[in-house]
């Protein structure tokens, strides 16, 4: 199991950490047919350094990459992304990295877009076993 | 990032798939800090009234009420034409957060100073 996928697995998905801060709101929605219901989760790192995987984290600076804050947005994509992202942001220090996991087929676009325009730095992804995740520092003032 | 975008929404339940649309575009643009503002104009200042927009739920997209909530959270404004308004007889006691009545001028001015503008 690789190092993201102990921090997705170490509590209930979907409920913030009772140890770490809640840094943003929960925003749902349910669909009309049963769609999956929507939520953000959020919660700080504590488990210390990860284990990290070497292929992974080759073409990475040192010292960059340990994420603060894990933000898994689903399916959402389009406006709905970049509302979750903006939101997730927040609770987010300056110069600190949020992950992010992202499932939408747009957003390998749309995350490096966002970046751009929000002056975040997008420092790694599309990456991860499955391709969807992405690690962003924000940005310093 | 400089820059200015005006989503123009046309449609309210009469085409809740453009309506819905055109503000998942609004959102997607204010929540990049893009300065953002949709103008309600014809069918579509409809939605500008309070709870006129709960049961404008699309397919695949988040609820209408939802989107114009979350737009008006990442700083965008809301436009509403004050001829269309006022000809469907809406009451400006009903308007929803963030919303403001306006002339052509506010949507004209934004575009010739820069703003992209899409309709939907």
């Amino acid at each position: 199991m690789g190092w993201l996928a102990r921090i997705i697995a170490s509590g209930p998905r979907l409920v913030p950490s009772a140890a770490g801060p809640r840094v943003a709101a929960e925003p749902s929605h349910r669909g009309r047919a049963g769609q999956t219901e929507l939520c953000l989760a959020f919660r700080r790192h504590r488990a210390g350094p990860p284990a990290r995987d070497p292929l992974e984290l080759r073409a990475m600076e040192p010292g960059e990459l340990t994420p603060t804050f894990f933000a898994d947005v689903e399916e959402m994509g389009c406006g709905s992304l970049m509302v979750a992202l903006m939101r997730a942001m927040r609770g987010v220090g300056r110069g600190e990295v949020l992950q992010i996991r992202a499932v939408d087929p747009g957003a390998r676009h749309d995350i490096p877009s966002w970046c751009r325009m929000t002056g975040h730095r997008l420092l790694h992804g599309p990456c991860g076993a499955t391709g969807d995740e992405y690690l962003i520092r924000k940005r310093e003032d | 990032m400089a820059g200015k975008l005006l989503v123009s929404v046309t449609n309210a339940d009469n085409d809740p798939d453009r309506a819905t649309v055109g503000f998942v575009v609004a959102n997607a643009s204010a929540a990049s800090g893009v300065e953002t503002s949709v103008f309600l104009s014809t069918e579509g200042v409809r939605l500008s009234q309070r709870g006129y927009a709960n049961d404008i739920h699309e397919d695949g997209f988040a609820p209408l009420a939802e989107l114009m909530e979350s737009f008006v959270e990442a700083e965008g404004t809301i436009l509403v034409c004050s001829p269309c308004f006022k000809k469907r007889d809406l009451s400006e006691d009903e308007l929803v957060e963030g919303a403001k009545i306006v002339g052509g001028a506010v949507p004209v001015e934004l575009m010739v100073n820069g703003a992209s503008c899409i309709t939907y």
